[in-house]
């Protein structure tokens, strides 16, 4: 199988987001490579230039598929995406590459080009206020979240309020909340929750970047109350696609307790993924 | 011997599977304590059947009541601990949507702080792997549905039925 490897190559680069648009990304490249993560020197590296924050409106996927597919002429089911962070040295979360290194293909995420965007004829740019306004409004959600008793469980005032952001302003409110847990600005309580609120919400466009991040905190934090909380948020978004992830995470789970509820997301996507799949078989 | 399930917030005590280093060797967190949260001095819990079949009912008739569909979390307590720790058991009606778990309820009563803090001890000293579990979210909604199906389930609000079954059925809308 045939797959490319993103690498960022700026200090931004800390808030990519895959739909593009939401973020200070200002330089990427991308590095084509096949399924086992070694470069394919055929195939150049592709950088682009972003000049300013909202000069590009389609999403980097869409990007890279185009390009992938005009280099490659692959057809579309075939292209697997690899999202990798190569600036991000915050050890707890990613390991630090340079950019251009090699990486194995089991360091990367790996999706369906599906998955992370089923809606690649479009961008929901124009529908958004101002990229501030969204930074600003989820921080504040945030904060208040943050600085909030979560005692009682399943406080229903935020979980609304961090829906609302994401309706309203899709991939960049994922961004800046990918950016709080990753720069530890919000306590592990409310991160938890945020994780939770993640998993539960049904809306497509962010659908991929959302489960990118859960998997990705679940297989990096080094906190088990947040590794519990994403797991709790990918079994709401009850996706099979998530199990290859899942069963990495329970491999490598240090807290007997978080390996047991790791078994059971497990358990409830493959029963997910057979009663998806059932119907399809069916069909003539 | 008598297994009985008490609702429960486990973050408290997925934290108390690290030890911290501030803890002196006999010593025990406050906040799996505290996740019990008695009112009055008393604590409610449902008795469990054998094999512990009637979770999902239990789960399904609690969530129902608590307005919010979401997972469920538990410890299991064994009557043996509770006594050990001197606590008062008395059977009463609950006051979930479910009639059948209702029967199920038993207060736990006069828990003073000591007595708590005995009974915390006896369950962190199990494996809490096999003490405390949690009903996935999609799990109890399906419970919930069943529930009003059959009608063991009353008086659930349209909003919480229709969260069971957005719950249920995510996947296959998203297919």
């Amino acid at each position: 199988m045939t797959s490319a490897v993103t690498t960022c190559t700026s200090e931004e680069s800390m808030l990519p987001d895959f739909d593009y648009s939401g973020t200070d990304l200002n330089t990427w490249t991308v590095v084509w490579g096949e399924a086992s993560g070694l470069l394919d020197d055929e195939v150049p590296s592709k950088t682009w230039q972003r000049k300013s924050r909202r000069a590009h409106e389609e999403p980097l996927s869409r990007r890279i598929w185009e390009t992938y597919t005009r280099l490659l002429r692959v057809p579309p089911k075939e292209l697997v995406v690899k999202r990798f962070w190569e600036t991000y040295t915050r050890p707890l979360m990613v390991p630090s590459h340079g950019v251009g290194d090699v990486i194995a293909a089991d360091s990367a995420y790996v999706f369906s080009y599906e998955s992370l965007c089923s809606d690649t004829g479009e961008t929901d740019i124009t529908e958004q206020s101002d990229d501030r306004v969204a930074v600003e409004e989820t921080r504040q959600v945030l904060r208040d979240l943050a600085s909030s008793d979560l005692e009682d469980e399943g406080d229903e005032r935020f979980e609304e309020s961090v829906q609302s952001l994401i309706v309203l302003y899709g991939g960049r409110a994922v961004c800046e909340i990918d950016y709080l847990i990753r720069d530890e600005q919000i306590p592990p309580d409310a991160i938890r929750f945020v994780l939770r609120v993640l998993g539960d919400i049904d809306h497509p466009k962010t659908h991929g970047y959302r489960q990118w991040l859960l998997q990705r905190v679940l297989l990096y934090s080094s906190s088990a109350i947040i590794r519990d909380g994403a797991n709790v948020g990918l079994a709401l978004l009850d996706d099979p696609e998530a199990l290859p992830v899942l069963r990495k995470a329970i491999e490598k789970e240090t807290s007997p307790l978080v390996m047991k509820f790791l078994d059971k997301t497990i358990r409830q996507l493959e029963e997910t993924e057979a009663s998806v799949s059932l119907p399809a078989q069916g069909r003539p | 011997m008598f297994r009985y399930l008490r609702k429960v917030d486990l973050k408290p005590w997925l934290e108390a599977e690290a030890t911290p280093e501030w803890l002196g060797e006999e010593a025990i967190p406050a906040d799996p304590v505290c996740s019990f949260r008695t009112r009055k001095n008393t604590m409610s819990v449902f008795t469990l059947d054998d094999d512990a079949r009637n979770v999902g009912r239990i789960a399904a008739a609690l969530t129902v009541s608590c307005g919010q569909v979401r997972e469920f979390e538990y410890i299991i307590l064994d009557s043996t601990d509770v006594d050990s720790a001197a606590i008062v058991t008395r059977q009463t009606e609950g006051d979930t949507a479910d009639a059948e778990v209702n029967g199920l309820h038993r207060d736990l009563e006069q828990i003073s702080a000591q007595k708590l803090v005995t009974l915390t001890t006896l369950v962190l000293n199990k494996n809490l792997h096999e003490v405390c579990d949690r009903i996935l979210a999609k799990d109890v909604a399906v419970q919930i549905l069943k529930g009003v199906s059959d009608g063991s389930l009353t008086n659930v609000s349209p909003k919480i039925i229709q969260k069971a079954e957005q719950l249920v059925g995510r996947a296959a809308q998203r297919s």
